[in-house]
């Protein structure tokens, strides 16, 4: 097993190495450039060719896409992404600091919705085609239907229009964290709840559950000991995949509620061709992704030992 | 390993609902954290200590905006929102016959926020920074301190317009008064060290959440009235209100050049008791034309275009009145505004556009209801750019009114940095842009400017005799004869209508009712009125 | 066992042979499955307002009547009111369900016919091919998707078109990876081996025999995802980088509706409500389809 996570951590490199690399060499010859929006931005005006060529100078833009790519190589195999176009601060702090807010949200919310979303989805297995089974499977479906960028502009207008309840913008104090958080959960707990559902059923219909009610065991007990630890592979595989989303992917939910996450900034950094900044967050969360998965992959071989690690 | 089981799993979910938890629990949990917020204040602005803090709302990052230095920083002259330069930290300047030499006189006992004095050093080390990061700085032959208070700065040659980079405390394009420590080692400002009315608390700073300044108290224009103003980014106009509505910010739309405040909220607001200033700037929003091709590179086109929009009822229905038609190129009330043309030369009048189009050859031949010329449609690309203000609905608008005189616009959303790509590479028909306004030469009829050939615009309206007036009005160093010159050119380019103006780009302030004191900002980036703006913590 | 019964699945027959008994039990296997059932007739319903617009509203929906903006629902005779333009919204949901909706299916078609080609020609060759493939679509999942559509929409211009690529790019690369796994375990089956031995071209064992037994396993994986494509086309539109004025959609409807949320609601609830209901809609008839459909594909896709 150690040789294969080795090779799946090479392969992972590659990936990233590979990742980085397509992000900046696409938005090196798409249109725009970094000059451009950040002198507009700062002064308010149109810059000229002449204040565009110097700034380029100045800040080393210039040089063609080789040169560019074997500078950044440099600075990939040292770890250090160099500095921010747009505010100067160092990309890797930026980085941490725009994870750790995303992370919040992203740890908070499968935090919640994975307990209340297994509970729900191995009751309604447990109980299938009762009325809590239909109740809960048409919630899950409704939960999965709404837009998450209208569920929290709804949110907004209630909570923090209407109510002056919760703030409706900021980071930092318990409230600000509320109605993000509802938003991610929404959807993210009608997803696992027909995961979790699936996967139970699916188990409890096997040989060796029909054979223990047979058998007259317990159904809470085959429930709990048999058909959930079986079900929790894909649970678990699930949760990876999502997690790995919910980083990137609450960008909408980042924008709604003006939260400083990675997505949102990294969106502003494609905006302003801040390559530094691109280069960076796209090679760090590629790696995260790695990680995710390999963890996910070795969990899973805890989880079930019958899985054999396979080659990926 | 079977056994091991449940502890695994025990531990994943453990862990990641003990996260949530404590994340969600309570504040305590996050002073903890290396970067975790400091908390935005949910009341009223007021804390324990009976500080008044202003709260702004600020659609951009502190450090990357150009309006932000205004509070922190100082430039050595100081432009009203019509061009008039007046003195501000230089308390005077000479400027020599030939007009090649100007002496400042600096203010005395002036101080940084570090303590460092403010002389001639400091400052010729500020100049010498424009100099070498801006490209008017190429016209600057020396820079020399003559004595502690006094400094020198020589021309290659004429060029006065560099008074408006002196009269803007923005790093580029721009001359804020800056310490050597302020730069880093590639030349960047990153250290905001100012002379300002409010010092900058690098320790609370988060780029794209907040930062906090406290007041100058040896402020040498007289300490601001609040004891601190924090600036917190909402990105989105809309959430702006919500937070100006919930107290979570006292200000909204200061901290923007264009206008933030959705026209629709205004009524909404002022019945719930906000104020809500709308300040005239002189900036207006216009359509580029791309002068280079069809049908745009004829000048009855253009016309037809410019008359066949009904501004007023755009400007009274969809911008609910609080804002003006434009009918010049630019606000003649700028020094070089175009104010002696003709205002009723692009006033709406739809017959005689379709009768304009008719006589350039645009007919409608085979009766579909757009029109052709030579088997062409008459069919052209609109370019919005994403964030300028209120153009999305501008396009529709526009849209809407030429598809009536039989042309179709295709809208185009680019992001702000592939729209102006686009203008560069000519790739469009028309373009929602704007004006432009101080500090600088509003308007684009100075050298490099948008109407002049070597500017970035290179499809707008250009020709060689444009180019010899503009460039023979800059060079005359007589004012009246400048004038003289400058209302030729205006004259020139308004019977050429190089761009469709739609209406005045009205700046919009939404105040909590416990502030006063506002007054507009000597321009639309100025927002250093925040050092007389006051607030009643009772209310 | 236990979960198949519920389905009535027992009571089909293992023969081939199309007859009248096959269509009959196959419509009563349909009806008695409630929710495919009744989401299918909403769905029909759907559909058909939305392609017969014009007979349901006489109201052009990109008419601009600065005159008639922001009609409340009832209002001046307009059923669910007017936006800030002037133009009715119930004319502009429903021709703006057209594109929604037009789009979507565009999307979930394309991506499962390009998953279903690399996905089946990356299993049945191996080796190389599918080492590079595989490698390929390992990198694309590194990306994040809303990040990259916005990065497309954005930097190469909104239009419905590049909203269409940006949703294709990484959109394929589910139906590839079901497509490679259901090939897999095909390729092992004897009626492929024998026609590797009788001398079957590749292409014409891919083509022949490995995609039509993969493809109803991925018609059934789209039909589960129109929804959420309905929802990733409306996210890109509200942050105001896709269709383009004056073409009405739901996502773009909402975008512009945001400034007026507060005073004028409906101009939100409305596009919502489209949006949420068509997706449900989809998702039901997605569930249907999927229990519908034999126990092996049910298998294969969970949710």
């Amino acid at each position: 097993m150690k040789k294969l996570i080795i090779r799946r951590l090479l392969i992972g490199l590659l990936i990233m190495v590979v990742a980085s690399l397509l992000s900046f060499t696409v938005l090196y010859v798409a249109p725009g450039n970094p000059a451009e929006s950040i002198l507009r931005e700062r002064t308010g005006a149109d810059p000229s060719y002449q204040d565009i060529s110097l700034f380029m100078s100045n800040n080393n833009l210039d040089g063609n896409l080789f040169s560019k790519i074997a500078q950044w190589l440099v600075m990939a195999f040292r770890f250090d992404f160099g500095e921010s176009l747009y505010t100067g601060e160092p990309v890797m702090a930026e980085f941490i600091r725009r994870l750790w807010a995303t992370l919040q949200l992203t740890l908070i919310s499968m935090g919640i919705s994975t307990p209340l979303a297994i509970i729900i989805g191995v009751a309604a297995a447990a109980k299938k085609n009762k009325i809590f089974d239909h109740v809960s499977r048409i919630l899950s479906l409704i939960g999965l239907s709404i837009p998450d960028f209208w569920l929290g502009l709804f949110l907004m207008i209630i909570f923090s229009r209407t109510l002056k309840w919760l703030p409706a913008f900021g980071y930092g104090s318990a409230a600000n964290y509320i109605m993000p958080i509802i938003t991610l959960c929404v959807a993210q707990i009608a997803s696992l709840t027909r995961i979790v559902r699936a996967t139970m059923l699916e188990k409890l219909s096997e040989d060796y559950i029909v054979t223990a009610r047979g058998n007259g065991l317990k159904k809470k007990m085959i429930l709990m000991k048999f058909a959930f630890r079986n079900s929790l592979g894909p649970i678990v595989t699930y949760l990876g995949a999502s997690f790995g989303h919910l980083l990137a992917g609450a960008v909408v939910v980042e924008t709604v509620f003006s939260w400083p996450g990675v997505g949102a900034f990294l969106v502003d950094a494609v905006y302003s061709r801040d390559y530094p900044v691109i280069q960076g967050f796209v090679m760090i969360i590629a790696l995260f992704y790695v990680v995710i998965n390999l963890v996910t992959d070795i969990l899973y071989v805890y989880i079930d030992p019958r899985i054999r690690f396979e080659k990926g | 390993m079977k056994k091991r089981l449940p502890l695994i799993l025990a531990a994943t979910i453990g862990a990641v609902s003990l996260a949530g938890c404590s994340g969600g629990g309570g504040t305590g949990s996050e002073t903890t954290t290396a970067s975790g917020g400091s908390g935005t204040t949910t009341a009223a602005s007021q804390t324990a200590s009976g500080d008044k803090i202003l709260r702004i709302a600020g659609g951009f990052d502190f450090k990357s905006c150009a309006e932000a230095r205004y509070l922190v920083f100082d430039s050595l002259l100081q432009s009203d929102m019509w061009g008039q330069i007046t003195p501000n930290l230089a308390e005077s300047y000479d400027v020599s016959d030939d007009g090649l030499t100007y002496t400042f006189h600096l203010k005395k006992g002036v101080k940084y926020h570090d303590g460092t004095p403010f002389n001639a050093d400091t400052a010729k080390f500020s100049l010498e920074y424009y100099q070498k990061n801006n490209s008017p700085g190429e016209d600057i032959e020396s820079i020399t301190a003559v004595d502690e208070n006094t400094v020198e700065m020589k021309l290659k040659k004429y060029n006065d317009l560099i008074l408006y980079d002196i009269a803007t405390p923005t790093n580029w394009g721009g001359v804020p008064m800056i310490l050597e420590k302020d730069v880093d080692s590639e030349g960047k400002i990153t250290g905001y060290i100012g002379t300002g009315a409010f010092i900058f608390d690098d320790s609370t700073y988060e780029s794209g959440v907040k930062a906090t300044m406290k007041k100058n108290p040896d402020y040498w224009g007289g300490a601001p009235k609040v004891d601190g103003v924090e600036w917190d980014v909402v990105s989105d106009p809309n959430a702006m209100v919500v937070a100006l509505e919930s107290d979570q910010v006292d200000a909204i739309g200061i901290a923007e050049h264009h206008s933030s405040v959705p026209y629709v909220q205004v009524s909404s607001l002022k019945s719930k008791g906000y104020n809500v200033e709308t300040d005239e700037t002189g900036r207006y929003q216009v359509l580029e034309y791309n002068c280079t091709k069809a049908p745009f590179d004829d000048k009855n086109v253009r016309m037809a275009f410019n008359l066949a929009v009904d501004k007023e009822l755009m400007v009274d229905t969809l911008f609910e009145g609080l804002t003006e038609a434009a009918n010049v190129i630019t606000s003649p009330d700028f020094k070089y505004g175009p104010k002696k043309v003709d205002k009723d030369y692009y006033k709406y009048d739809k017959d005689k556009a379709e009768k304009l189009l008719d006589d350039a050859g645009w007919k409608d031949s085979d009766g579909d209801g757009v029109r052709e010329k030579d088997g062409k449609k008459l069919e052209v690309k609109l370019i919005v750019p994403n964030g300028e203000a209120n153009a999305d609905a501008v396009a529709v608008y526009v849209q809407s009114e030429l598809a009536k005189i039989g042309a179709t616009v295709d809208v185009q959303n680019l992001e702000s940095s592939a729209a102006s790509d686009a203008s560069k590479k000519g790739e469009y028909d028309m373009y929602v842009h704007h004006s432009g306004c101080m500090p600088g030469v509003p308007g684009g009829i100075n050298p490099g400017g948008k109407y002049h050939s070597s500017s970035s615009w290179t499809y707008s309206f250009h020709s060689d005799e444009l180019d010899k007036m503009i460039e023979s009005a800059f060079a005359e160093s007589n004012e009246d004869s400048r004038q003289q010159q400058v209302a030729a050119i205006w004259q020139y380019l308004h019977e050429e209508a190089p761009c469709m103006p739609l209406y005045s780009v009205k700046k919009l302030s939404g105040m909590n009712p416990r502030l006063s004191g506002y007054h507009v900002g000597q321009n639309m980036f100025d927002m250093s009125m925040i050092k007389d703006m006051d607030m009643d913590t009772s209310k | 066992m236990i979960a198949q019964t519920a389905n009535g699945n027992g009571s089909v027959s293992a023969s081939t042979v199309y007859s009248e008994k096959k269509v009959s039990t196959w419509w009563r296997k349909f009806t008695k499955n409630k929710l495919l059932f009744i989401s299918s007739i909403f769905c029909a319903a759907l559909v058909f307002a939305v392609v017969f617009a014009p007979l349901f509203t006489d109201q052009d929906p990109n008419k601009v009547d600065l005159t008639k903006r922001l009609l409340q629902p009832g209002e001046d005779g307009s059923f669910l009111g007017t936006d800030g333009f002037g133009r009715d919204l119930f004319a502009r949901i429903l021709y703006g369900g057209r594109t929604s909706l037009g789009l979507s299916v565009c999307i979930v078609v394309v991506n499962a016919a390009i998953g279903l080609i690399v996905g089946t020609t990356a299993a049945f060759l191996g080796g190389i091919v599918d080492g590079i493939i595989m490698r390929i679509v390992d990198i694309l999942m590194a990306f994040p998707s809303v990040i990259l559509s916005l990065f497309i929409v954005g930097v190469f211009g909104a239009s419905t078109f590049n909203l269409f690529i940006s949703l294709i790019v990484l959109g394929w690369i589910g139906y590839a990876r079901m497509s490679r796994s259901l090939v897999l375990s095909l390729k092992e089956q004897v009626f492929i081996q024998s026609s590797r031995t009788l001398g079957c071209s590749k292409i014409r064992i891919i083509f022949t025999h490995l995609i039509p037994n993969v493809f109803p396993t991925i018609l059934i994986y789209g039909a589960m995802h129109i929804g959420s494509a309905i929802l990733s086309i409306s996210s890109i539109s509200f942050l105001g980088l896709g269709v383009q004025p004056p073409t009405a959609e739901w996502g773009s409807m909402l975008s512009d509706a945001k400034q007026y949320v507060s005073l004028y609601p409906h101009m939100v609830i409305f596009p919502g409500i489209a949006i949420a209901a068509s997706v449900l809609i989809f998702n039901i008839m997605g569930d249907g389809v999927r229990e519908f459909a034999d126990p092996h594909a049910k298998k294969i896709i969970k949710t």
